[in-house]
């Protein structure tokens, strides 16, 4: 007998055998099943950015919908932040991916422009989330045309945080109002406590990586918006056009290089990005920096390490106006979801009250901002002012070139000027032609 | 016990059974080392062979990675061109090529060498230390690159870091130095990170080497008179080449396209001072989205490695055959 034989007459009563034993087990779930259960059961995945730490609000909200919708069960998954665009668009395109994502307000228009994330429009008419569409914050942010990519779901700011008890013993009876203010105050706050001959207090710390996560994007624009410029703007023409010229950026430059080389800024955060490293958090605690810069999570993660309390305030003011970014999180449904229905009526639940109880974030909603903001703590209440003077990247979004990248050339140029590898003006010029580059590309 | 005999063929007639059972034979001898072969040649067609070709493809494009789907625009070697007339390209491979690759591997060499001698010595095997010395070898390889440099960048943090503190404290220094942090001491604080975790390789490949020598030949050279210099000289060291190359070609290729410790440590950063090809392919795709320029970036390293490989076949495969 040779061997195609046997091995015909392994295989054969094999698959029948499997095929009789998955039939029978079929038929006794079904028969154990009480007629009700067998109701179509849909599982869906949902996935955010946020580190655990920041998230236990969601999760409590996600297990509230699972309980209360046996029929529409969501899996919880977080893929860290800096992964979560690639990931998500090398998923989509390979017809994968989570059926809910939490996105960034920066990136829904790329993404929807691509197709890669579902229209929202036939949902929202049909279906209306909160208080209808026009409570929400932001919605241009995801909009292409008449289509809507994703539904704003979490604002976010920074603000200045401060120890007001190192501000008292330097005699500065108020926090800064200006950023020349700051610099000032900075320089006073700058000391040897222990008379060691070496500073242990820093007036002003912030990440000041090169990487392009860094946060020292987020300052340059506070401070560039504060006095009336833009890296993107629009032409008399409506042509979108670089908004700073090398002088300008070198202005800037100067301005926070200054906190290096006066000492005020330690050093060692030229290699910090992220405001959650451990160096930052502890700073405030430990009392080795007596102003910063953080979002609201990390300011709760700084407060419950530190011993003297903590408070956040307001971003110096420009020779035009207050300023921070408006950061935010949409809420987006994936093309390849198998349950658009039910993905849907998830986000709507996502961006409810009820969720928001028990997730500690600001909702983009007019209506229920005001609840939340209305049960702040006082150290945080300077948060909800912030929010009001927060200017979105609208401006680079529509501009067509790549928020990343100018978010990552900007932390570059910069870091080179911080750790004296370029001249102020060199950075200056090399940035505002990364921009021109950038912007180039978008129009491509 | 005996032969296995042949299987009795029936005598040859044209078209008959017994010449198709001759040739079904030599038929199944001849395709039957591809076929075993066939599911190693699948995984690397697929998962090696194909990414690579996908990606010399991608390079000829302008593409961004929302685009993947859809496909990019062909746009010849414009990517190649404006990748070799950017100053960032020679400003990452000097970095790849000097810093991370020379100069790690010089030093791992170097140290490897030294460590594999001296755990090889008369004194550790006396106290049978051989095997703790090992496994106190191993331990950074044991260790995930990512928490490596986690711990390596508290380490060296200017305030906080033990050898700031140690180097303060014992008046070497007034002031900590943010390692990391600076233009000048960067790339220091790199090598020390990539030779702290990649060291054992080496030094275990080096012993086990060394180990492979036979006693005779010593003892042969100490009665000629050699002392231990020349002996290291003259009789460890040649014996010790044919390894040393081969490990030499392997870690410089592992290291050339390493991504994570110049990642994880500094981002590229300050600045671009520690930017190297792999950073600078990752940017360009992944933070960028320009994806046919990263792919370029890619094939360029590809190229390169490609050089070193040769060298590295040749050595290896050379010796071998030269051995049988």
């Amino acid at each position: 007998m040779n061997r195609a034989r046997v091995l015909f007459c392994l295989l054969v009563p094999a698959v029948v055998l499997a095929l009789s034993l998955s039939a029978a087990g079929s038929v006794l779930a079904a028969a154990a099943t009480p007629p009700q259960a067998a109701a179509k059961k849909v599982e869906l995945l949902f996935r955010q950015g946020d580190p655990p730490g920041e998230v236990e609000g969601l999760v409590k909200a996600v297990d509230a919908w699972n309980a209360a919708h046996p029929n529409i069960q969501v899996k919880f998954e977080t893929v860290p932040w800096k992964d979560a665009q690639a990931q998500l668009v090398r998923e989509i395109q390979a017809g994968g991916g989570p059926d809910v994502a939490q996105v960034a307000f920066v990136w829904t228009a790329d993404l929807g422009k691509s197709g890669l994330l579902t229209d929202l429009v036939p949902f929202i008419k049909a279906s209306p989330p909160g208080k209808g569409l026009q409570d929400f914050l932001a919605t241009e942010l995801g909009t292409v045309g008449d289509k809507i990519y994703g539904l704003p779901w979490t604002v976010d700011t920074a603000t200045m945080v401060y120890r007001p008890d190192l501000l008292e013993k330097a005699g500065i009876s108020r926090f800064p109002d200006t950023w020349e203010d700051l610099a000032r105050a900075a320089k006073r706050l700058t000391l040897d406590t222990k008379g060691s001959g070496r500073t242990d207090q820093y007036g002003f710390c912030w990440p000041a990586g090169s990487g392009p996560d860094g946060a020292t994007w987020f300052l340059v624009n506070a401070y560039l918006w504060s006095n009336g410029k833009s890296f993107m703007k629009q032409d008399a023409g409506g042509k979108w056009e670089v908004g700073v010229s090398p002088q300008d950026v070198a202005g800037v430059m100067r301005y926070f290089k200054s906190f290096f080389t006066e000492k005020v800024t330690p050093e060692s955060l030229i290699a910090v990005s992220w405001e959650g490293d451990p160096e930052m958090v502890g700073s405030l605690a430990r009392g080795t920096c007596a102003i910063t810069n953080f979002r609201l999570a990390t300011f709760r993660l700084a407060a419950k390490q530190s011993p003297q309390p903590i408070k956040m305030t307001l971003e110096p003011k420009g020779s035009v106006k207050r300023a921070s970014h408006l950061g935010g999180r949409t809420l987006a449904i994936n093309p390849n979801t198998k349950s658009p229905q039910e993905s849907w009526e998830f986000l709507k639940y996502l961006a409810s009250s009820e969720t928001f109880k028990t997730y500690n974030q600001f909702p983009a909603q007019k209506a229920l901002l005001a609840e939340v903001q209305a049960r702040l703590p006082e150290a945080e209440k300077a948060y909800a002012e912030q929010l009001t003077y927060g200017t979105s990247f609208r401006d680079y979004i529509f501009s067509g070139a790549n928020v990343n990248g100018m978010w990552a050339a900007t932390n570059r140029e910069f870091g080179a000027v911080f750790s004296g590898q370029k001249t102020i003006e060199q950075g200056g010029a090399d940035l505002v032609k990364a921009m021109n580059a950038l912007l180039a590309e978008g129009k491509k | 016990m005996g032969v296995t005999p042949l299987p009795r063929l029936s005598p040859a007639k044209p078209g008959s059974g017994g010449r198709q059972a001759l040739s079904g034979y030599r038929l199944r001898h001849l395709i039957e080392p591809y076929v075993l072969l066939l599911p190693a040649l699948s995984v690397l067609l697929v998962f090696f062979f194909r990414p690579a070709l996908f990606n010399i493809v991608l390079s000829f494009q302008r593409i961004s990675l929302f685009e993947l789907g859809r496909g990019g625009k062909w746009v010849g070697l414009a990517n190649f061109v404006a990748l070799v007339q950017d100053p960032l390209t020679e400003l990452a491979l000097r970095n790849t090529i000097f810093w991370l690759t020379a100069m790690t591997v010089s030093l791992r060499i170097a140290l490897g060498l030294v460590l594999a001698l001296l755990l090889n010595t008369l004194v550790i095997r006396r106290w049978h230390l051989s095997g703790l010395a090992r496994s106190l070898v191993l331990i950074p390889w044991v260790t995930p690159p990512v928490v490596a440099v986690a711990a390596w960048q508290w380490l060296l943090q200017a305030r906080y870091g033990a050898v700031n503190q140690l180097l303060v404290e014992t008046g070497l220094l007034t002031d900590g130095i943010p390692f990391l942090a600076r233009s000048s001491t960067v790339w220091w604080a790199i090598t020390a990170i990539v030779v702290w975790r990649e060291l054992p390789f080496v030094v275990i490949a080096l012993l086990a080497s060394l180990q492979s020598i036979p006693d005779e030949i010593y003892e042969a050279a100490r009665i000629d008179g050699a002392n231990e210099r020349r002996i290291l000289y003259h009789v460890t060291l040649p014996l010790l080449r044919p390894v040393l190359a081969v490990v030499t070609l392997l870690i410089t290729i592992w290291t050339f396209n390493n991504f994570l410790y110049v990642w994880l440590a500094t981002r590229g950063g300050p600045g671009v001072r520690t930017q190297v090809l792999a950073t600078q392919m990752y940017l360009e795709a992944f933070v960028n989205y320009r994806l046919g320029y990263g792919a370029a970036v890619g094939v360029l390293m590809g190229l390169i490695m490609l050089v070193f490989s040769v060298v590295y076949f040749n050595t290896a495969f050379k010796k071998s055959l030269g051995q049988a």
